[in-house]
């Protein structure tokens, strides 16, 4: 029993994106172990030892990548080669390169590889399939507002994520939760779609706002899955009851790997300190502000973050050694000149986990 | 036929037989010594083998069955079954058995096999249960006077009408009252008319919506629509306010187009998700949609007769007129005899002027027989007539006449004085002199305002006083310091007059009566009763002290209650202080009050009230023993007394960590910190090293969150700045290490200037207690000190402020709720707490939250001192849980006190058998109960019990489930506390003998009282399973104060009901001795187990504490039921946190 514990320890490490599903252990531990070389780290000899199966831990780190246009279009068909990643200025290898809701790829030094049939030589170099098969589609956690603020505009709201929940792509998982003072879980995180919309519809309205307490619950829940995950937080902006900072549930979702998208109801002049917090806290993880009156440019909104979802680009690599245990600052860039005009969103950086 | 005693007698040899080990000897015996040894799970496997190998071994199969039953497991009633197919033929025998087999069965809600037993012994002419037909051919429940109809679903009509949809039907309308008095109206701002609140309007909005949905849904109350092209799918979404976006099919979507009525469509949970499902797949849709029909207590015309313009409908009625509504409140509430007696003698128009009376003060007014049964019996009953008028044999008119009276002024008395529990306080207060004298003391010249015009009580403090005041062994109240510091207290006071006449008559106080007097007389005070707050603080110092305080002791006291009162919980946690170290202690708050550098005097207050509170938690466990309390306290105080400097601050919280580990007998040679924390997480026994090992973990990786810096790491500097002031070079690698862990400290990124920030908090330094951490510079405080030696020894003071927040920190980790999210997200939460407070004067008081709900303030920060940190990181975890039911009201001052008492208690070293001492007593108590309800003569001494301690509207609630049948129903009545206060009841003096009745409960109870009396005395076990009292008992320690459940009280709100709760430990350590769970794991299951009771609340209003009680039961099942899956306790409880998401 303590064996099981001690592994679900180590799949709750948010830095590994590869802790998926219980079936996975053997695979997970013995190609953790093989990723480290990848990354340039020394070859542990407990390499040829029996494996430790759950005492590994793997600082795996995932980005969700935004590239738009001047105009804020989306750049699509981008390869693994037009990105450059640094760490604290270190470069880093990519160690596997999706697009959209597709399965991410594994990179091998040669580029771009077909899973299944990798040689036991590449082996070493690559993300193994098992894994990059969890990282289909993305895990979706939509937070809305049922306090008192949104009461009025409650029902619209609801019609808008439902259209959002709708028109997801069907390899997504969506999870449906509220917040007025506390978190309610309406729906868990799965790909029935119809399940979410079963749970936005059974919402009660009323009570104060914890916007950032209930962000942050919701945010350990999103740490503890596996793959590609943001939270979509709709909401009408102003807080009156949080403990928590913005910043600081800003900070756990980078260091998580969490991209925060906001759609506020709440005109952007009316809210000043809101706004600003809405901003900091999407701009810093990778995520998007909205500011929308109106339930259609609500429903606006929705649809671009799904376009968003379908176009950004999921990269991983294993950090290079860095004796830097505090934050890591990550760049991201084009490598061609005629790209550097072209605008990357993604997280600032992190912190390794203590 | 055989006596119902003479069979027990047979049957209780039979018992015995476990004990005395006839037939299957070696193994029954060895189970036993298995059990004394400490393990209960592997006796009940060599008895479950036994019970295999061995079937037809009746007295084997009596021994499981008797441990079973013992241990509370459903299973004992197949036992039983089984032992009695075994047994042979003596009719003694068998009886006994069936008895068991019928009890058993009715405990654990098999009314089957109980009917089976009791017919059983009916055929072998035994008839001595005279209630058993009750059992046998029950009634059922009562067919309700009357009914009101709901128009659809029950559960809409409650989330529309924010009830629970956890309680019985029949408490649907007086929970519907409940919230339309208090939430449905409020006043107007012009003219104070009541005008319904948005809440009510909106309830009724949906009954409008209902009705139309009922008609629609026609004759056959169901909802169809066929098909999604068709009438009645127009018809339908008109009346929800939906409209069809998209053709019929894959498409449909349904969007608003009413937004009111779509609102009321959601949050009545219409399932519109399936009907936008069933459009888009092309299937019928059905929804069940009939009216529910609620039970009118005394029918609907009793009601409508004093209803302000009743119109057609009774629910219409009844939530337009509040005033209804809370009499309707009251009348459910009492007594149901007396409430009938009441109906019978005064006019329903009358009673609804009194209803807030009779809502808030009739829990306790009886009417038996016609008579009303008055608090103290009958040498108090003279008093009562007295002051009322009106005699007890009149039993309704009686009451209603306490009602009449002094605008409540009386029925609140009666109600406090009613509720006293302890045999020397009922006889003091009960006294029928007394009683007319502090009557006369509180009524005062003029009534108005009454105590039940408020929302909530106004009598707060008659119910303290009632409940806290301390006798001595003479049976006489302790007036600590006798009458003369309190007769000052009024004559002298210094701050002006409490009381004018009080000042007045002070001067001739002679004895303890005039005294209790004048607190009685205060208790009417609608504004904060100083005195009485002051007197019973002492009272709670005075109680446990085995040498009483001296008058002027008591006087300083007294008068330092308004600036230090908060910080004489310090003095509880260890009674036997001095009164030299208590004067001491007084002496240095204030000089710490008198340091003029705001951020030195915080940080000196800081490191001493984390010194102290580290004494209080190493004292309460135990680490430092009785004759080193006070000379160690002494220590502290006397190092933080004179703190001129920022060196003098740093060189007191060094001094006073080693003092400390001194005082808990470790010799310096470990690391501080780690011997500290040692100390502080408590030694445990053989065996529970993983389990304290995990409570370390979590403790020091709280720490690190918080990037404290270790205080080796802070010695070891000011060690070697010490020996650079004599010459030794500077270690510049060592300053760095400091260095770099503090410069890791984030600020948060305010979106104010620092100017603008403080300029708006109007004094918060907390910014520029961790801003001068971050820019300190230790290599350039050398570099300036160019060699002096005196001041490169003054470089320690910058070490002060962060050594504050290290030992400031290790007191937050330690009283860490389940979660700690707060401490876990905000890595500047210990760092920021405010020792001073926005004027400068909050040092010594209680600590409270701040900035939250404030994006812009970066998170909250704790205010105050730190004595009462356990309980306000509590209450500030609290808006972590997340509720599983929806509209679930978490109790704001409920939750913290929950999680207090799971997060306080360290049970180290204790046995099995100190959890089954508890399980034995609940038990006990449950089974007795239970025998009451097939027992008439038995149901008398019971009833007698029971209303000690219970009010009389629950004895009769239980007893009518009893007469229903529903016994199971009934025996959830009272709570786990009251069942063990009515256990030691029955042993005390049990009618005919506990023994005839307590059996198997009580031959293991005494069993285990000879084999080491002092281990199970009281006072130990309500150490280990009582709850912190910080309000009650102004102390952090674990009592069991034996106190009725406390309303909620105006200025407490439900904090005193909290406290008053005493059953949650209890409750746990029976459920982990039925499990035979070890006892260490409680240290980490019952955090566990709180949070999730907690999480599950599906309360109405703030003193529906039922619904803490049906939630502590609900996550009780689900434990059982994951233990029948796992085998690990720890497993089952990390697969229920997973289940609820935690």
């Amino acid at each position: 029993m303590r064996d099981l514990l001690e592994a679900e320890a180590v799949d709750r490490n948010p830095m590994t994106s590869i802790r998926t599903r219980p079936g996975l252990w053997a695979a997970v531990a013995g190609l953790c172990l093989l990723a480290i070389p990848m990354a340039g780290q020394q070859v542990p000899d407990a390499l040829d030892e029996p494996a430790a199966l759950f005492e590994v831990e793997v600082d795996l780190v995932m980005l969700n990548i935004a590239v738009t246009d001047q105009r804020g279009r989306y750049i699509r068909d981008l390869r693994p080669e037009n990105f450059r990643i640094t760490e604290d200025g270190i470069q880093q290898s990519i160690a596997s390169f999706g697009e959209g809701n597709a399965a991410p790829r594994r990179i091998t030094r040669t580029g771009f590889r077909p899973g299944a049939d990798a040689p036991e030589s590449d082996a070493r170099l690559t993300l193994p399939d098992a894994i990059a098969g969890q990282i289909v589609g993305t895990n979706v956690f939509v937070l809305f507002d049922t306090s008192n603020f949104m009461y009025r505009s409650l029902v619209y709201a609801e019609d808008a994520i439902a259209d959002f929940i709708r028109g997801l792509d069907q390899a997504d998982s969506v999870a449906v939760y509220s917040f007025s003072r506390n978190l309610t879980r309406h729906a868990a995180l799965s790909d029935r779609h119809d399940d979410a919309l079963r749970g936005l519809r059974r919402s009660v309205a009323g009570d104060e706002t914890a916007l950032y307490n209930c962000l942050l619950l919701t945010l350990r829940d999103a740490a503890q899955v596996s793959g590609r995950k943001v939270i979509i937080v709709f909401s009408n902006g102003p807080d009156n009851a949080s403990a928590v900072s913005p910043d600081d549930v800003g900070a756990i979702a980078e260091d998580e790997g969490v991209p925060i998208y906001v759609i506020s109801t709440r005109e952007l002049n009316r809210d000043p300190i809101s706004s600003n917090a809405f901003r900091r806290i999407t701009q810093r993880t990778g995520g998007k502000a909205y500011f929308a009156k109106t339930w259609q440019r609500q429903s606006e909104a929705f649809v671009e973050i799904r376009e968003e979802l379908a176009s950004s680009y999921t990269v991983t690599y294993y950090p290079q050694p860095n004796p830097n245990r505090g934050w890591r600052n990550i760049q991201v860039e084009l490598t061609s000149p005629e790209q550097r005009r072209l605008r990357i969103r993604t997280r600032a950086g992190y912190r390794p986990k203590l | 036929m055989r006596t119902r005693y003479e069979a027990f007698a047979i049957f209780a040899c039979v018992l015995g037989a476990a004990f005395v080990v006839p037939g299957a000897l070696a193994t029954v015996q060895e189970s036993r010594e298995l059990e004394r040894s400490g393990d209960p799970k592997g006796a009940r496997e060599v008895l479950d083998l036994l019970a295999e190998s061995s079937p037809a071994d009746a007295d084997a199969l009596v021994a499981r069955a008797s441990f079973l039953e013992r241990y509370g497991s459903p299973e004992a009633v197949q036992a039983y079954a089984a032992a009695l197919e075994a047994a042979g033929s003596d009719m003694g025998v068998r009886a006994g058995l069936l008895r068991r087999l019928a009890v058993t069965a009715l405990m654990h809600g098999q009314p089957e096999a109980a009917q089976g037993a009791l017919s059983s012994l009916r055929e072998s002419g035994d008839d001595a249960w005279d209630r058993a037909s009750v059992i046998l051919s029950p009634p059922g429940p009562a067919a309700p006077d009357d009914v009101a109809v709901v128009p659809g679903t029950l559960n809409s009509f409650r989330r529309m009408a924010a009830l629970s949809t956890d309680m019985a039907v029949d408490e649907t309308l007086p929970l519907l009252g409940r919230t339309i008095f208090t939430g449905g109206y409020h006043a107007s701002r012009g003219s104070g008319a009541l005008e319904p609140t948005e809440y009510l309007k909106l309830l009724k909005q949906y009954l409008t919506q209902a009705r139309e949905l009922e008609v629609f849904a026609g004759d056959d109350n169901t909802i169809n629509v066929p098909v999604c092209e068709s009438t009645e799918t127009a018809q339908l979404l008109k009346i929800i306010g939906y409209r069809l976006r998209g053709e019929c099919g894959p498409d449909a979507v349904l969007e608003t187009v009413n937004p009111s009525r779509a609102f009321l469509a959601i949050d009545s949970a219409f399932p519109l998700a399936d009907l936008e499902l069933a459009f888009r797949r092309g299937e019928e849709f059905h929804y069940q949609f009939g009216p529910t029909q609620l039970p009118v207590l005394f029918g609907r015309d009793y009601w409508l007769g004093a209803a302000k313009g009743a119109g057609e409908d009774f629910l219409d009625t009844f939530i337009d007129d509040p005033g209804l509504a809370r009499l309707y409140i009251a009348m459910h509430n009492l007594h149901r005899p007396t409430a009938e007696a009441l109906r019978e003698t005064v006019p329903v128009e009358r009673l609804k002027d009194y209803a807030p009376v009779l809502d808030f003060f009739g829990a306790m007014f009886e009417v038996r027989e016609g008579r009303a049964i008055v608090a103290g019996g009958a040498r108090a009953r003279q008093a009562w007539e007295r002051l009322t008028g009106e005699q007890a044999e009149q039993g309704g008119r009686f009451f209603q006449r306490l009602v009449e009276l002094d605008d409540g002024w009386m029925a609140a008395f009666y109600d406090a004085l009613a509720r006293v529990q302890g045999d020397d306080a009922r006889a003091y207060f009960l006294d029928p002199q007394r009683i007319e004298r502090f009557y006369t003391a509180v009524r005062g010249r003029v009534t108005s305002p009454g105590p039940a015009r408020p929302i909530f009580r106004a009598s707060a403090d008659l119910l303290l006083l009632s409940s806290r005041l301390d006798f001595g062994p003479d049976g006489a109240p302790r007036i600590p310091g006798g009458v003369a510091p309190w007769r000052d207290l009024f004559v002298k006071h210094p701050h002006g007059k409490y009381d004018g006449k009080l000042t007045e008559s002070a001067a001739g106080w002679t004895n303890a009566d005039d005294v209790v007097e004048a607190m009685f007389a205060l208790c009417r005070k609608a504004i904060e009763n100083e005195p009485l707050r002051i007197f019973l603080a002492v009272s709670d110092m005075e109680r446990h002290r085995s040498r009483p305080l001296s008058a002027e002791a008591v006087e300083r006291l007294i008068y330092s209650f308004p600036d230090h009162g908060e910080q004489f919980a310090l003095y509880n946690d260890s009674p036997d202080i001095s009164e030299t170290t208590i004067a001491a202690h007084l002496d240095t708050m204030a000089s710490l009050d008198r340091v003029g550098n705001a951020l030195r005097r915080a940080d000196a207050t800081g490191v001493f009230q984390a010194q102290l509170a580290i004494w209080q938690v190493l004292r309460r466990n135990g680490a430092i023993p009785d004759d080193k309390a006070d000379p160690s306290l002494q220590a502290l105080l006397s190092a933080s007394n004179a703190v001129s400097d920022q060196q003098a601050v740093f060189e007191a919280g060094r001094g006073g960590v080693r003092v400390l580990l001194e005082a808990a007998g470790r010799d310096g040679a470990e690391e501080p910190q780690v011997a500290l924390l040692d100390l502080l997480v408590g030694e445990p026994g053989p065996g529970e090293e993983e389990a304290r090992q995990e409570i370390l973990d979590n403790v020091n990786q709280l720490l690190t969150l918080q990037r404290l810096v270790p205080l080796k790491t802070l010695f070891d500097l000011a060690d070697h700045l010490e020996r650079v002031s004599r010459g030794e070079a500077f270690n510049v690698a060592m300053a760095n290490r400091l260095s770099e862990s503090i410069s890791d400290i984030r600020l948060p990124r305010s979106l104010l200037s620092v100017e603008e920030s403080n300029a708006m908090a109007r004094g918060h330094w907390v910014e520029r207690h961790i801003q001068r951490q971050r820019t300190l510079n230790l290599r350039r405080a050398v570099d300036r000190a160019q060699g002096n030696p005196g001041r490169l020894l003054s470089i320690r003071g910058e070490l002060a402020p962060i050594l504050r927040d290290t030992l400031v920190g290790i007191v937050y980790a330690l009283y860490s709720p389940p979660g700690a999210e707060l401490i876990r997200a905000n890595p500047l939460f210990v760092r920021s707490h405010d020792f001073l407070g926005p004027e400068g004067n909050f040092s010594w008081a209680r600590t409270r939250m701040q900035s939250t709900g404030w994006p812009s303030s970066g998170g909250g920060r704790l205010v105050g001192s730190l004595m009462s940190l356990p309980y306000e990181l509590a209450s500030a975890e609290q808006n972590f849980m997340i509720p599983t039911q929806r509209q679930a009201l978490i109790w704001q001052d409920l939750a913290p006190q929950m999680l207090l008492g799971a997060t306080l208690p360290r049970w180290w070293g204790i046995q099995p058998a100190d959890l089954h001492y508890v399980g034995l007593h609940l038990r006990m108590a449950r089974s007795v109960i239970a025998q009451s309800a097939l027992d008439s003569e038995l149901g008398g001494t019971v009833r007698s019990h029971l209303l000690r301690r219970l009010e009389p509207s629950r004895v009769w609630k239980m007893e009518e489930a009893f007469r229903r049948g529903q016994v199971r129903e009934g025996l959830d009545i009272p709570t786990p506390a009251e069942l063990f206060d009515v256990a030691h009841r029955l042993r005390e003096g049990g009618g005919d003998g506990p023994g005839e009745i307590g059996e198997p409960y009580l031959s293991a109870i005494q069993e285990l009282e000879g084999r080491d009396a002092e281990r199970f005395s009281e006072a130990r076990i309500a150490s280990l399973f009582g709850m912190p009292h910080p309000r009650l008992a102004h102390s952090y320690r674990l009592e069991l104060l034996h106190v009725p459940l406390f309303p909620t009280l105006m200025g407490y709100s439900s904090r005193i009901l909290a406290e008053s709760w005493e059953s949650n430990n209890l409750f746990w350590a029976a459920l982990s001795d039925e499990l035979h769970i070890e006892p260490v794991e409680m240290n980490l299951l019952v955090p566990r187990w709180t949070q999730r009771t907690l999480e599950r609340i599906f309360a109405t209003h703030l003193d529906d504490w039922p619904a803490l009680w049906r939630s502590l039961r609900m996550i009780a099942d689900q434990v059982r039921s994951q233990f029948e899956s796992e085998t690990a306790p720890e497993v089952a409880a990390e697969v229920a946190a997973d289940a609820s998401g935690g």
